[in-house]
């Protein structure tokens, strides 16, 4: 079938939403939204995978597919743990601002 | 015409999934609570859904639904909603040092969005400007590409020169391309005509069979003779990670349970022993 969809228009979106993501991690204090910044530039990761995959041909193509498949994976595994965690660490401090957690620095 | 129809419904749909999955990834961003952020982040992950159905991953796009906007969010927004009485409205949305921080974001997603747009050519030229050749289609499993030239009347003869060393006579012609996935430049040249002689070309990306079947990516997965243990121990491998993780939720969350200070343990100890009391009586 003919390809329409040109594959920098997908490696574009990708990377817009990728630094959407990296920008939530970086800049929002919420340790939820922190998560979700992370979420959502695992998911950019995957929509630049899917798209080099229908590009190429042979093996290269099957891990592009393959590789999305671990990576929800661990994602959802991430995010198991990583909720747990802030269940636990929130009980303790009654706050969800993530430098009320820097005991590290003293 | 209906056959061309693929051809700008395709990335119509793209961008319209791309517009909504950077306007809800914006909306995150700004949220003022996580639990619009979640929504936005659920909206992100539907319309990425759709973008996997148009790039021939149904098997992915099935998987995102399920496993991403379905699980994972609905665990985010569950929790939320249990540690909402926290004191979340006090922490500022931005303050100086976090817009500080979105610089490399924003200098990241500049370089990334030029080198890419740098880099990549145009999926589809036509070099047709006396509209000899109707946009080629083809099948939506195979390379039988579908070729049609404009109607030049009686006496008219096409050479149709496929690239692959192939070429036909005929007005209509669909031919298979042997090499499924590449780039393929298809020329046409018409004479005998009274008004439509002259030559045309287009060049266009084909791709193989839709990649993400579910019969493909299980074959990869599972079929150990065919292709090695590489894949199918990293899926046990997977499966042993989501167990600890597990094990490893369940344990934190008893230990949050076990460690409330000791004061208040004792209080409880008490209220429960005069409950009992109670209940003897």
């Amino acid at each position: 079938m003919i390809n329409y969809i040109a594959l920098g228009d997908v490696q574009v979106v990708a990377a817009v939403l990728f630094c959407l993501g990296l920008a939530v991690a970086l800049t929002r204090r919420n340790v939820f939204l922190l998560l979700m910044g992370i979420e959502l530039m695992l998911n950019a990761v995957n929509l630049s995978f899917i798209g080099f995959s229908r590009e190429f041909a042979g093996s290269a193509s099957l891990f592009g597919q393959m590789t999305p498949i671990f990576i929800i994976a661990i994602a959802a595994s991430e995010a198991c743990v990583g909720l747990a965690m802030v269940i636990c660490i929130v009980r303790g401090r009654e706050s969800l601002d993530s430098d009320a957690f820097a005991d590290m620095k003293e | 015409m209906f056959h061309s129809l693929d051809a700008i419904l395709g990335p119509a749909y793209f961008w319209l999934f791309a517009g909504i999955a950077i306007f809800c990834g914006l909306g995150l961003l700004l949220a003022r609570h996580p639990i619009n952020g979640a929504i936005y982040l659920i909206g992100v992950m539907l319309s990425m859904s759709g973008i996997y159905a148009l790039l021939n991953s149904p098997f992915l796009a099935v998987l995102q639904v399920l496993v991403y906007a379905g699980a994972v969010m609905m665990l985010v927004v569950f929790v939320i909603m249990v540690l909402n009485q926290a004191k979340e409205h006090r922490i500022p949305v931005f303050d100086w040092f976090s817009l500080t921080a979105l610089a490399l974001p924003v200098v990241l997603g500049a370089a990334l969005v030029m080198t890419t747009l740098g880099a990549t050519k145009p999926t589809f030229v036509r070099d047709d400007t006396a509209g000899l050749i109707e946009r080629p289609h083809a099948d939506q499993s195979t390379t039988n590409v579908h070729f049609a030239a404009v109607d030049a009347g009686e006496g008219a003869t096409y050479a149709w020169d496929f690239g692959d060393k192939n070429t036909a006579t005929s007005r209509e012609i669909r031919h298979p391309y042997a090499e499924s996935t590449g780039v393929h430049t298809a020329k046409l040249t018409i004479s005998g005509s009274k008004n439509h002689n002259g030559s045309a070309s287009v060049t266009f990306r084909a791709v193989a069979v839709p990649r993400g079947e579910i019969a493909l990516l299980s074959a990869v997965m599972f079929d150990i003779r065919a292709q090695g243990f590489g894949f199918y121990i990293l899926f046990e491998l997977i499966g042993v990670v989501l167990l600890a993780a597990v094990v490893g939720a369940v344990v934190l969350a008893k230990r949050s349970l076990a460690s409330r200070p000791p004061a208040e343990a004792a209080h409880e100890a008490i209220h429960e022993a005069a409950h009992e009391e109670r209940g003897q009586h």
